[in-house]
């Protein structure tokens, strides 16, 4: 394929950046502008809505990190930051009362968007990254006193994406709620999202029984759907239905477990 | 708990005072100035010089208030709007101090003379409603209640003299005061959606902070002196739920018992159907000889309405109640008058409900109105929750990250400002002080050592002094009805302060012992209910009743020559577009009641 010259690309990184930005007051990190030029390249996503499938992304990494470096004005969260340590405040009553939901994120550079969006403050939902583990015993503790407290995991489709939502659980004990906000294959088909190809292979048989055939076979296969290559508007409107409840869509399709939502949530609007 | 108070209401509650619609105004000018232009109406006290200053105070009458006045005491002269609801206490603590007080004496005066003899302690004892402006010597004294249930403006004049009223509108239309409009105050506005603090929209005019007494001196130096603020209380081991509850109880039954009307007068609850106002009424049936009216508002059959709960307090407690049915044409031809009673723009769309149902209690021909407010505010209510959590992801130590996550909070358009003012508005601001400033003291503050009475605090004196108080007072003052509001009641504050955290907010359970101290009186289905807040059809109304009048406005001329917002993200936000959430109506709201308010100020 002819590559893009290099005018067209920046063109299409600006509007990307004014897509992420919706109306200029969302934050948004360099790997989720890094899916949206290339959605802006190539259009493979506006396919028919009733068609399920997903893409992958023909915009090379290394083009796009050099059309950003020729755009230093935009501002953009970086994809991964070193673990922020903990800064509270004197008071000592934080862990008095009841936390009745958190949401941990696998991939620390969403995570930060989110936090940078404020989701946090507009759902009341703490956003922790995987450095945060083992939950705080103070936190669960909390949690606990909560009625019909969850933790919402979410996570990229991928293999390391579901064994995350398996340590969480894990780490949260038995008491809490845990219910996964990840993406699964049927999400990435639905949004037609770029997926990447190549990653690293795990044997079917390691997935989730719960989940159909055709989504292990397609994970087994070496595919992993990013929470980047979702738009940002998108993602934050769905983590926060699902954060404050309420939100859970009826079943991507009727065969759909019905433990889905303690495999694979279910939260995703269909475009 | 503690037997009903009916016997100690009886004795201490007094006739409600006849209204004499009034506000008052106060001066201090050099000597040598020209005179000031004296006021249109009322009585007035001076001028007369003292040590080189020419003082007077009047009374505005004809304006909506209750000021009282002028009195002379020991050579000073005041006026106030003074409503004071134990006055057997403060008659005997001036008897005890060796300087009696005539029984028969008007509350300004009365307060005026405990200041003098007991300083303040003699103003932390006065429970009531009051402002009071004093002419002390060359200096003019002002003083605002507690909690701030009235409140007053004073400002620098041309002529090196100071100018005090209740009345915002006098202010402006003295021709020796320079009023233009304050930038700052519209980006405070736009944030909290009022005013949190001293600062007015007019420039160089400032509202009185509650619980103090500020002395302006004719150098231009002003001297804040606090009498009264919450503390927290220290740590009791020894003391249970039960107690906290049960003392809480008596209070609550004093607070509302005090503010009942005497004289066989009938007495209004505005009943929302939360556990407030719920509570109050439940109260005020036990301890008023008399009947008790309530009131309540709906929107339209069509619409969510709270009507199932508070006719079940109504139909629970016995009073005669009433709906009041409030349709989007009446928001629509009342809000440019609603909004022109109130000395700063209220971007909370229930102010013309408010003002509404101030009337029907006054058609009733009841004098005194009371509420449910303050709840929320002093004993934990809804929205600390994102607080905690901003709390256990911190990761900046600093006070101003605590402060800018509490302006988020709001969710009103402190968000939005880059996209919504001009770029003119946004350059004159750069160099404005920042609207953190008016809650960063609250909550960086020592002296409260948990972070939720630090929010509490910060709610108390900001949006309780500055919105729910002043709002209640203008609306209903204008209707000659007083609104009382028991769960702002000093002492229901102090014991609310000196109660434990964890037992106001109680995991996840709200105001857990405001429930606890009145759950023998209410349905549990009231006290324990999920809290929901009075849902506001704001969008429907701006989408059908009000599209017409938001278009006119805030795409007119007169707006747009104005040049404080960006005409197209108005028009997006009309057209439901331009946010990640469906919040345009609320932030429509804002802009307005705010552009409204400037007309009818004439800015």
């Amino acid at each position: 394929m002819t590559p893009v010259p290099d005018r067209l690309l920046d063109r299409a990184l600006r509007r990307a950046a004014e897509n992420c930005a919706q109306s200029g007051q969302l934050a948004f990190t360099g790997r989720q502008l890094y899916y949206e030029t290339d959605r802006t390249l190539f259009p493979l996503h506006r396919g028919p809505h009733r068609l399920r499938y997903t893409t992958r992304p023909l915009l090379s990494a290394e083009r796009f990190a050099a059309a950003l470096a020729r755009r230093p004005e935009l501002d953009v969260l970086p994809d991964a930051l070193p673990p922020a340590p903990h800064r509270p405040g004197p008071e000592g009553d934080l862990y008095d009362y009841a936390f009745p939901r958190l949401l941990v994120c696998q991939d620390p550079g969403i995570a930060g968007m989110l936090r940078a969006n404020r989701l946090h403050l507009e759902g009341a939902c703490p956003v922790l990254t995987p450095d945060r583990l083992p939950l705080d015993d103070r936190l669960l503790a909390a949690m606990e006193r909560a009625e019909g407290a969850v933790v919402h995991v979410l996570h990229d489709a991928s293999p390391a994406g579901l064994e995350f939502f398996l340590r969480v659980r894990a780490h949260a004990g038995s008491r809490l709620r845990v219910r996964t906000a990840g993406l699964l294959p049927r999400h990435a088909a639905a949004l037609h999202l770029a997926a990447l190809r190549g990653q690293p292979r795990c044997h079917v048989e390691e997935l989730p029984a719960e989940l159909p055939a055709a989504e292990r076979a397609w994970l087994a296969g070496g595919r992993v759907a990013e929470l980047a290559a979702v738009r940002p508007a998108r993602l934050l409107r769905a983590v926060l239905r699902t954060v404050r409840g309420g939100g859970f869509a009826p079943p991507a399709r009727p065969a759909a477990p019905t433990r889905a939502r303690d495999t694979g949530f279910l939260t995703w609007p269909t475009p | 708990m503690a037997e009903p108070l009916r016997a100690t209401a009886d004795r201490a509650v007094r006739p409600a005072p006849p209204h004499r619609p009034a506000r008052y105004t106060v001066s201090s000018l050099p000597a040598s100035a020209r005179p000031e232009p004296g006021p249109a109406t009322g009585p007035a006290a001076g001028p007369f010089e003292v040590a080189g200053r020419r003082l007077s105070a009047a009374l505005l009458t004809g304006l909506p208030g209750y000021a009282d006045g002028p009195f002379t005491v020991d050579g000073r002269t005041a006026v106030g709007e003074v409503t004071l609801h134990n006055r057997d206490e403060l008659l005997a603590a001036l008897a005890t101090a060796g300087r009696p007080a005539e029984p028969s004496c008007p509350d300004g005066e009365l307060l005026l003379r405990c200041w003098l003899a007991l300083g303040a302690d003699g103003l932390r004892a006065a429970d009531g409603m009051f402002t009071l402006a004093v002419l002390d010597g060359p200096d003019l004294v002002l003083v605002r209640d507690h909690a701030g249930a009235r409140t007053a403006f004073h400002c620098r004049t041309a002529g090196g003299g100071w100018a005090a009223s209740s009345s915002l509108r006098a202010l402006r239309e003295r021709p020796d005061v320079d009023t233009g409009l304050n930038l700052a105050a519209v980006r405070s506005f736009l944030t909290f959606a009022y005013l949190p603090g001293e600062e007015t929209l007019l420039r160089g005019v400032r509202e009185l902070l509650p619980g103090r007494v500020t002395r302006l001196r004719p150098d231009g130096r002003v001297d804040v002196e606090v009498f009264w603020e919450p503390r927290a209380g220290a740590v009791a081991p020894d003391l249970t739920a039960r107690h906290y509850a049960e003392e809480l109880r008596e209070l609550l039954e004093r607070a509302v018992a005090r503010r009942l009307p005497g004289g066989g007068q009938e007495v209004a609850v505005l009943l929302s159907g939360g556990v407030d106002s719920s509570l109050v009424t439940a109260l005020a049936t036990r301890l008023h000889g008399r009947t008790v009216r309530t009131y309540s508002i709906s929107f339209g059959s069509e619409l969510p309405n709270e009507l199932g709960y508070s006719g079940l307090v109504a139909a629970h407690c016995g009073t005669a109640h009433r709906v009041l049915t409030v349709p989007g044409e009446q928001v629509a031809a009342r809000l440019a008058d609603t909004v022109a009673l109130l000395d700063g723009p209220v971007g909370d769309p229930l102010t013309v409900p408010n003002l509404m149902l101030a009337e029907a209690v006054a058609g009733d021909g009841i004098a005194v109105s009371l509420n449910g407010e303050g709840g929320d505010p002093v004993f934990g209510g809804p929205k600390n929750l994102p607080m905690l959590v901003f709390e256990l992801m911190r990761e900046d130590a600093s006070a101003r990250a605590r402060a800018d996550a509490y302006l988020h909070t709001y969710r009103k358009c402190w968000e939005d400002l880059p996209v919504l003012l001009t770029g003119e508005a946004l350059a004159a601001l750069a160099a404005a002080p920042h609207p953190r400033r008016h809650v960063e003291p609250y909550l960086d503050d020592g002296r409260m050592p948990s972070l939720l009475d630090q929010l509490l605090h910060c709610n108390l004196r900001t949006k309780g002094a500055h919105h729910i108080l002043t709002k209640v007072e203008r609306l209903t003052a204008s209707q000659g009805v007083q609104g009382r509001s028991p769960l702002f009641d000093r002492r229901v504050v102090d014991h609310a302060f000196a109660t434990p955290p964890a037992l106001k907010l109680r995991g996840t359970e709200e105001k857990w012992i405001l429930k606890e101290a009145v759950r023998d009186l209410l349905p549990d289905t009231v006290t324990y209910r999920p809290k929901s807040g009075m849902r506001v059809p704001v969008q429907q109304w701006l989408r059908g009743p009000l599209s017409e009048l938001a278009a006119d406005l805030l795409l007119g001329p007169t707006a747009r020559a104005r040049g404080l917002f960006r005409a197209d993200t108005v028009e997006t936000w009309m057209r439901g577009g331009g946010l990640l959430l469906p919040r345009q109506g609320g932030k429509l709201w804002l802009l307005l009641t705010l552009e409204l308010w400037l007309r009818a100020y004439d800015l």
